[in-house]
């Protein structure tokens, strides 16, 4: 006669309420059942029985007090959650009954929850976390992408203006394109110059984002025209005054320019990352079709997929390769997600690392199964008791997974400690292009995921024991010592675990021993520089004649300034210093092989350099000479290449005297007067290319920027206010940034170091737990097994067989284990082949030293407690039976 | 006569409204008695299985309780029909009364065999 699903949920909602106020509950229950239990007996002397027969009849025909209750008990709330409760506490009791033992385990899995959420909180607010603008999902970039593999510009994340203009005339998949272009400029905010990050963007800048100004206006139809005005950023505005309302109506200064600012947009608003103003592009912007200068965004209509934009953003490549095969032959646009595009690189290392604190999680996971299990076994006849008191299979499994579940959730509030200052190490220790790091936090997301994590472990480790507690047979273990005759499973199911341990070890030693042997490789790979004690001053002094003559003194001033103060051993500047490819151009050598366009030629990186910039970073010149003071606009021009360039184009013959082209400015030919070492232009993990050095007086663009560097006697960083005072007292609008040539060396080395640091970190925590694992399962054995050790002694075993025997288990455990972990990193290494340098996925020698290291520890591990079996004395142990 | 059986299993709420219903409010004891005397204590209750019905018609809404004094001066627990209780009861009843009538006739005779 069941009620509507109404009633049983009222019920329901009674019961669950019904797991509160339980005293009073019960004081209620008694007075009814003693109220019951009185006319029961008045009934019985009514009918002639005398009291005490009553009463003793009126027991009977109850029967059983509290089986009446408990009936009554089960219905009134929940049954299962009040054992859960029960269970909680119990576990609660247990832990403390075994505290190292408890605490050990906790301490280990704290740890293993807290690395795992401190890497998913990077994960999550890098990778998962929605852009935080409308429409987040449906912003794209558009890029090119090469039909031809491996071509130079395979992809190129810059395109031309005439080719994003055709694109945006003919596309219908997008509600808004914007295009734009930018970087750091020099402003004069107040009467300090300084260097801000500006973006000129097309006038649908704004609308892609659907963003509108924090206070004041946005870009109107006019302002492209006249190209005169500015919308700042929040934090900009802060920063140059006092706030965002105080900062409509002032004026930026570029050089001889003065721009007012009309709007402010919020903080939440920043796209470009960093970007301080925002300016609109002018009309007349670089229209050359390969002018790939400016990135291109799009908002998608609602309901166009990716692949429907993708799709129509390719014919109308097509078309435009037919109408221009000259410039654009095998380009395509590429339609990509813009948070993908955001993340690039970054996200497979972030995968990388959240997939290696995983295993390292899964080995706690392991390491805390075979603490339990080892105590499960010396529990086996609690559990038996329990079972004979009547105790269900299920409410005993039950009772072990609350009793997991309590210390994975203990363990979980420790590791969320442990994972916000996790977090805050991982932000710090983050590699400069990982993006979005100050949005991550410990958030509500990375608790949830915390949360789940402690549910998913406390299962994983809880479980093992607990199966093996429900399949106790009853009688057994309530017979003395008989504990033992169900370690048949145990021990099974504890070799398992040290076995997965192991192979787990494996995969992360080797991975980490790959990407440390890439690390130690790239710092040892000569950049063809010598980066200490050299200093690298960002320099941009905005011109002010038309002919920039102003600009190019204040550098050549200023390097004759630093050049003659003590101290210094050599100065010079450089458009892009190792590391930073400035600009590419193709060049052709003599007009041979034959006159074709620059963009078939064969590339070359494009540096421009003062005098004395050679000597200051250490490269050597082979031949010929270096620029000096004469080689200015009115003389021939003339240049410098790398001994690759020299190779590469006429080997075995003289550069000296040879003009070259190449497009740089111009398509002047250029007389070579000297060959220069070469230094690894696009960082220690690329291979050195052909470069062009051209003297900076006859080529000063580049918005009048360039790096100054300064060779000191010794410590370099010291001497950094001497000559940012020095040009600031040349030109106050002269904007600088000074850093040293070691720390951007360290900051091309930064993701490397970061990869390798924290995987290496990951496989020593996973070796040492997995050791752990196997001294844990020998010990263990020798413990159960130390009768029988005493009995075989004392029949004439000698400690050597015991030894050899305890040995062979350890070894066997190990073996199986190394070889499925083996096996395993041929398949994870090659995850991790992009991010490897100089070494291959399945180096030989890393394998087998990996190996070997992990098979030595591992006889260790198993040597201590085997020794310990050896030195048995059989009297001592057979008298204790 | 013979021993008593226990009450089906899902008949007791049953039971228990349709004394309600007759009776009135009315304590545990008075309910199981009731019963037993009713079906000529061929029915026995167990209490335990009585204040869990008791229990679960309180928790759908259908009964609900009151501490009282009882003839004979006790304190007791009574329970009453609700306004649902009594539209349930008359609803159940019908529906009892119509499978019994159903079950009954594959156990009578058919006429004209």
């Amino acid at each position: 006669m069941p009620g509507g699903p109404l009633r049983r949920l009222r019920a329901a909602l009674v019961r669950v309420t019904g797991l509160f106020r339980k005293s009073t509950h019960d004081r209620d229950l008694e007075d009814e059942l003693e109220s019951h239990l009185q006319m029961l007996i008045d009934d019985n002397v009514r009918a002639g029985l005398t009291d005490d027969e009553a009463r003793r009849q009126a027991l009977v025909r109850f029967g059983g007090l509290e089986s009446v209750k408990e009936t009554y008990r089960d219905r009134r709330s929940i049954p299962a959650l009040e054992t859960v409760w029960q269970d909680i506490r119990y576990a609660a009791r247990t832990l403390r009954k075994h505290p190292t033992a408890s605490l050990v385990g906790i301490l280990i899995m704290a740890l293993g929850i807290g690395a795992t959420t401190a890497v998913f909180s990077v994960v999550y607010a890098v990778l998962i976390n929605p852009l935080p603008y409308r429409h987040a999902e449906r912003l794209v970039t558009l890029t090119y992408v090469s039909t031809v593999p491996g071509a130079s510009g395979e992809r190129s994340r810059q395109v031309s203006a005439p080719d994003f203009l055709d694109w945006r005339k003919d596309a219908t998949s997008f509600d808004a394109m914007a295009y734009f272009a930018g970087g750091r400029r020099s402003v004069m905010a107040t009467s300090v110059a300084e260097y801000a990050v500006i973006m000129r963007v097309s006038p649908d800048f704004l609308h892609v984002f659907a963003v509108d100004p924090l206070v004041g206006r946005a870009f109107s139809k006019e302002d492209s025209r006249a190209g005169g005005v500015a919308l700042i950023s929040e934090r900009y505005a802060r920063r140059q005054f006092g706030d965002a309302p105080h900062a409509i109506g002032q004026t930026l200064r570029f050089g001889n320019n003065s721009v007012p600012i009309v709007g402010v947009l919020a903080s939440s608003f920043d796209f470009p990352a960093d970007t301080d103003i925002w300016m609109p592009l002018l009309d007349a912007a670089d229209q050359r079709r390969r002018g790939n200068n400016f990135r291109a965004i799009a908002r998608l209509r609602p309901g166009v997929t990716i692949e429907q934009a993708q799709a129509e953003m390719t014919t109308i490549s097509e078309r435009l390769e037919t109408l221009y095969p000259d410039t654009n032959r095998d380009i395509r646009a590429l339609v990509t997600p813009v948070q993908r595009e955001m993340v690039g690189d970054v996200r497979a290392m972030l995968y990388l690392l959240l997939a290696a604190v995983t295993l390292v999680l899964l080995i706690a996971c392991g390491t805390m199964a075979t603490l339990l299990l080892a105590r499960a076994t010396t529990r086996a006849p609690e559990m038996a008791v329990r079972e004979a008191l009547g105790a269900s299979r299920s409410r005993i499994v039950q009772q072990l997974l609350v009793e997991a579940s309590v210390q994975a959730f203990v363990a979980g509030a420790l590791g969320v400690l442990v994972a916000i200052a996790g977090t805050r190490a991982l932000v710090a220790l983050s590699p400069p292009d990982v993006p979005r790091l100050d949005e991550v936090s410990v958030n509500t997301a990375v608790l949830l995921f915390a949360v789940a994590v402690c549910s998913v472990v406390g299962i994983l480790f809880g479980l093992p024991p607990a199966l093996q507690a429900s399949r106790t047979i009853v009688n057994e273990p309530l017979r003395r010592n008989s504990a033992r005759m169900t370690d048949g499973r145990g021990r099974r199911m504890r070799d398992t675990l040290v076995i997965g341990e192991l192979a787990i070890a494996v995969v992360l030693v080797a991975t980490g021993t790959l990407l440390v042997r890439s690390l130690v490789a790239l710092q040892q790979t000569p950049g063809g520089f010598n980066p200490e004690d050299v200093l690298v001053m960002e320099t941009t002094r905005p011109p002010r004649a038309p002919d920039w003559s102003d600009s190019r003194a204040f550098f050549q001033g200023l390097l004759a300034d630093i050049a003659r103060s003590p101290g210094v051993l050599a100065a010079g500047a450089m458009m892009g210093p190792p590391g930073r490819v400035g600009s590419e151009s193709g060049y052709w050598i003599d007009r041979m092989p034959k006159e074709s366009p620059l963009t078939s030629a064969r590339p070359a990186v494009i540096n421009v350099v003062s005098p004395g910039a050679f000597e200051a970073l250490g490269i050597p010149i082979q031949q010929g000479r270096d620029f000096h003071d004469r080689d200015i606009a009115t003389a021939p021009k003339v240049v410098i290449v790398n001994d690759a360039l020299a190779r590469a184009a006429l080997p075995g013959r003289d550069p000296l005297g040879r003009v070259i082209v190449a497009g740089y400015d111009s398509a002047d030919p250029m007389t070579i007067v000297g060959v220069v070492g070469n230094v690894r232009q696009y960082g220690p993990s690329q291979p050195p290319q052909p470069e062009i050095y051209l003297p900076y007086q006859q080529h000063f663009y580049n918005g009048a920027t360039l790096r100054v560097l300064v060779k000191t006697a010794t410590d370099a960083a010291a001497f950094a206010p001497t000559i940012q005072r020095m040009a600031h007292e040349r030109s106050p609008e002269a904007s600088v940034r000074v850093t040293t040539m070691e720390g951007l060396v360290s900051d091309n080395l930064a993701t490397a170091k970061f990869r390798a640091w924290l995987l290496s970190l990951f496989a020593i925590v996973a070796a040492s737990l997995a050791m752990a694992g196997v001294y844990g399962v020998v010990a263990y054995t020798v413990g159960q097994r130390s009768k029988e050790i005493g009995i075989r002694m004392a029949l004439g075993a000698d400690s050597g067989s015991v030894l050899g025997l305890m040995l062979y288990r350890g070894i066997k455990l190990t073996l199986t284990g190394l070889t499925l972990g083996a096996l395993g990193a041929l398949v994870a290494t090659r995850f991790a082949a992009g991010m490897l340098f100089e070494v291959q996925p399945h180096d030989l020698t890393t394998f087998a030293g990996v190996i070997a290291a992990l098979f030595v520890l591992s006889l260790l591990a198993t040597y201590v407690p085997a020794r310990r079996a050896a030195t048995i004395d059989p009297l001592l142990v057979l008298r204790q039976e | 006569m013979r021993n008593p059986t226990d009450v089906w299993q899902g008949t007791l709420a049953l039971l228990i409204l349709k004394t309600l219903e007759t009776l009135g409010p009315l304590h545990g004891f008075g309910i199981a008695r009731r019963i037993e005397q009713t079906s000529d204590h061929r029915l026995r209750v167990h209490y335990g299985t009585l204040y869990a019905a008791l229990l679960k018609l309180e928790q759908e809404g259908y009964v609900a309780t009151e501490w009282g004094v009882s003839d004979n001066n006790r304190r007791a627990k009574f329970y009453k029909l609700t306004r649902a209780g009594r539209k349930h009861v008359e609803k159940t009843s019908r529906d009892w009364q119509h499978a019994t009538a159903i079950v009954a006739r594959f156990f009578t005779p058919s006429e004209g065999t």
